[in-house]
């Protein structure tokens, strides 16, 4: 297969699905351009899963427009949208071989058999299955079953690919495999991608942009690591990576008091006028021994516990009144390790630590 | 010195399959090695002379032909009629199928007896079929149904359609239908769904279906004894003339056994062709295969 198709422009306007009494989704506003990979993540019941549908055409929206290429296609059914799918659950057919498989969608737009064994093959050179066209799904791993739906939904070249939760069911090793495999299939399709995932780490590595949902409505809408650095509010910090979230009771200028009675240096308190101001402090940005002497903030803390993961160092420390820090540092040969039960201090500059407004 | 055998749960449970052998042995073995026994020793001693004595005359082919035909047409009749229930039914939800299952169910817990003889009533030159054509106009003479065949084809396929019913039903449950979205997307209107997913997945269904009722219609006896009329005879009936009226039993046997082979040999075509390659070659190949020349 060679030659990027141009993927299709996403926009939904006031979209929202509501089952009775039940809001599903709230009107949401989203816009995605054409060859962009775009992430939705939230825990289960956010939405994601029935915008996606939407998308599909599985779920008819109660309101709201979905505008392919400018061109509203809600009342389309499922099977004249040409966009692709891959599900969670590979839905490959079970009765038919992979080679029949992939070619079930050219089978069905009339593509002469001669074009569909031809492009049956690319496409599952492409996702490296070329040997496997004869076997059934049953035959096949679940990586294996990911690839073929992959070769699936990519053989016809739609120029928007929906996926939903497509390694949900692989394990991690697998995961990080395909993962990479997705994102070169995306490179080299050119098509416009929706990636819904609950899995906060593949959406920040495929993703150009990452939504995040919860309770039917959008939370904050960025590329990864802008989401990560500045989340909106206390749900996205702590959804997007681990996040030391301290309730703040009272702001002035840059000073700072939390719930649990630190008195704080904060870069800029302006911003504290929400109704539940909350610092959000990263752990990686929490300074430990001598690194922490001197910066705005710093207290000396006892080490509740200390946990070796793959690299770095998790600290659980307690400052000063009981509040309770996360922090992480890298696990370097030669450098301080503090055991549980052991003092050190604790710090970090003010203008690492963002201030949320809800 | 023995050394006892290592208990296994394979081995400690193995024993007790002596138990359903013998009484298969005792009850159904035996019993069937003596007809085939009794076909074989005709009057003149032992030989094929009853099956020669069978096929010589016409009447055992066009009973045997006549039965075919009947199984085939109730076969047929089931399955046109229960698909669409059974599709309806696999469709219903909580409350609603366990209701259409009830009602499903109900006349097939009722005997068949009872079942034939409520079709013999209402087929009667005065009962309430021609009755109601009468009265509607469709007709100015009474049917008679009983010797047509009509009420036999009736009767036999309101018998059996709970056999078709439920192997349908458990082929269709097991359908997954994410894909039949998976179908949609891929760009399947609704019709190439049904035909390309559906239809081809809900096949064991029907092949177990029709294998169940084709085979169950080739021996039934009391329907065709009340409904048939005098116009048809199955198989069954024959064997009973030949048994009780005409005391010739080794033709009865004969009988007995052709309708027995008949039956093996369709069971085995089914089992051989009837089961979707999904069945037969989904399984991951294992190293017997290899042994047994099947890979």
């Amino acid at each position: 297969m060679s030659g990027a198709t141009e993927g299709a422009s996403l926009r939904y306007v006031a979209v929202a699905k509501r089952y009775g009494p039940l809001t599903a989704l709230h009107p949401v506003d989203l816009s995605i351009a054409s060859g962009e990979f775009f992430a939705m993540i939230g825990p289960s019941g956010s939405g994601k899963t029935t915008l996606l549908g939407i998308t599909a055409g599985f779920v008819t929206p109660s309101q709201g427009q979905v505008l392919v290429n400018g061109r509203d296609i809600v009342g389309e059914p499922p099977h004249r949208r040409a966009v692709g799918m891959v599900f969670q659950n590979y839905s490959l057919f079970p009765h038919m071989t992979v080679a029949e498989n992939v070619g079930f969608p050219l089978r069905m737009r009339r593509v002469k058999r001669a074009e569909i064994a031809a492009r049956v093959q690319a496409a599952l050179a492409m996702v490296r299955m070329g040997q496997m066209g004869d076997r059934l799904p049953a035959q096949l791993s679940g990586g294996q079953q990911q690839r073929v739906a992959l070769a699936r939904a990519a053989v016809y070249r739609p120029a928007l690919l929906l996926m939903d939760e497509p390694l949900g069911a692989l394990d991690k090793n697998l995961r990080e495999e395909m993962q990479d495999e997705i994102r070169r299939l995306q490179r080299e399709l050119g098509a416009t991608v929706v990636y819904v995932t609950h899995d906060q780490q593949e959406a920040a590595t495929l993703a150009d942009r990452v939504a995040i949902l919860r309770n039917g409505r959008v939370e904050q809408v960025g590329p990864p690591h802008e989401i990560y650095e500045m989340p909106a509010n206390r749900f996205v910090a702590s959804f997007l990576g681990e996040a030391n979230l301290l309730p703040l009771e009272a702001t002035q200028g840059e000073r700072a008091r939390t719930a649990g009675g630190l008195e704080l240096a904060v870069a800029t308190s302006d911003a504290a006028s929400g109704p539940e101001p909350t610092l959000c402090l990263r752990p990686e940005n929490v300074r430990l021994g001598e690194a922490a002497a001197g910066l705005g903030n710093a207290w000396t803390a006892t080490v509740l516990e200390a946990v070796h993961i793959a690299g770095s160092i998790r600290y659980r420390l307690q400052l000063p009144g009981g509040t309770v820090l996360l922090a992480r540092a890298p696990a370097r040969i030669g450098d301080p390790v503090w055991q549980a039960g052991a003092t050190v201090v604790a710090g970090w500059r003010p203008a690492d630590a963002v201030i949320l407004l809800a | 010195m023995r050394r006892p055998r290592p208990w296994s749960p394979e081995a400690g449970y193995r024993a007790w399959i002596i138990l359903p052998a013998l009484f298969m042995l005792a009850f159904f073995v035996i019993p069937l090695g003596r007809v085939l026994f009794t076909s074989l020793s005709p009057a003149d001693g032992i030989g094929l002379g009853a099956y020669q004595a069978l096929f010589r005359d016409a009447v055992f082919s066009i009973v045997l032909l006549e039965t075919l035909r009947i199984a085939l047409m109730v076969t047929l009749g089931c399955l046109v009629l229960a698909y669409p229930v059974a599709y309806v039914v696999a469709e219903l939800r909580g409350r609603w199928q366990r209701l259409a299952l009830a009602m499903i169910l109900l006349p097939f817990w009722t005997s068949a007896v009872i079942r034939s003889y409520a079709w013999l009533v209402i087929f009667q030159r005065q009962g309430p079929f021609n009755q109601v054509l009468l009265g509607l106009g469709v007709i100015d003479r009474p049917l008679r149904p009983l010797n047509s065949g009509l009420a036999l084809d009736v009767g036999m396929l309101h018998i059996m359609l709970p056999f078709m019913l439920l192997p349908l039903l458990s082929a269709m449950w097991r359908i997954d239908r994410r894909l039949l979205l998976a179908a949609s997307v891929l760009g399947a209107p609704p019709w190439r769904q049904f035909v390309h997913v559906y239809l081809r997945l809900s096949l064991p269904g029907v092949a177990a279906g029709c294998a169940l009722v084709f085979i169950t219609s080739l021996g039934f006896y009391i329907t065709p004894a009340l409904l048939g009329g005098s116009g048809t005879m199955m198989v069954s009936q024959l064997i009973y003339q030949q048994a009780s009226r005409l005391l010739n039993w080794p033709l009865a046997s004969a009988s007995g056994s052709v309708l027995l082979i008949l039956t093996s040999v369709l069971f085995v075509l089914y089992q051989r062709i009837g089961q979707p390659r999904t069945a037969r070659r989904a399984r991951p190949p294992v190293a017997g295969d290899v042994a047994e020349g099947r890979a």
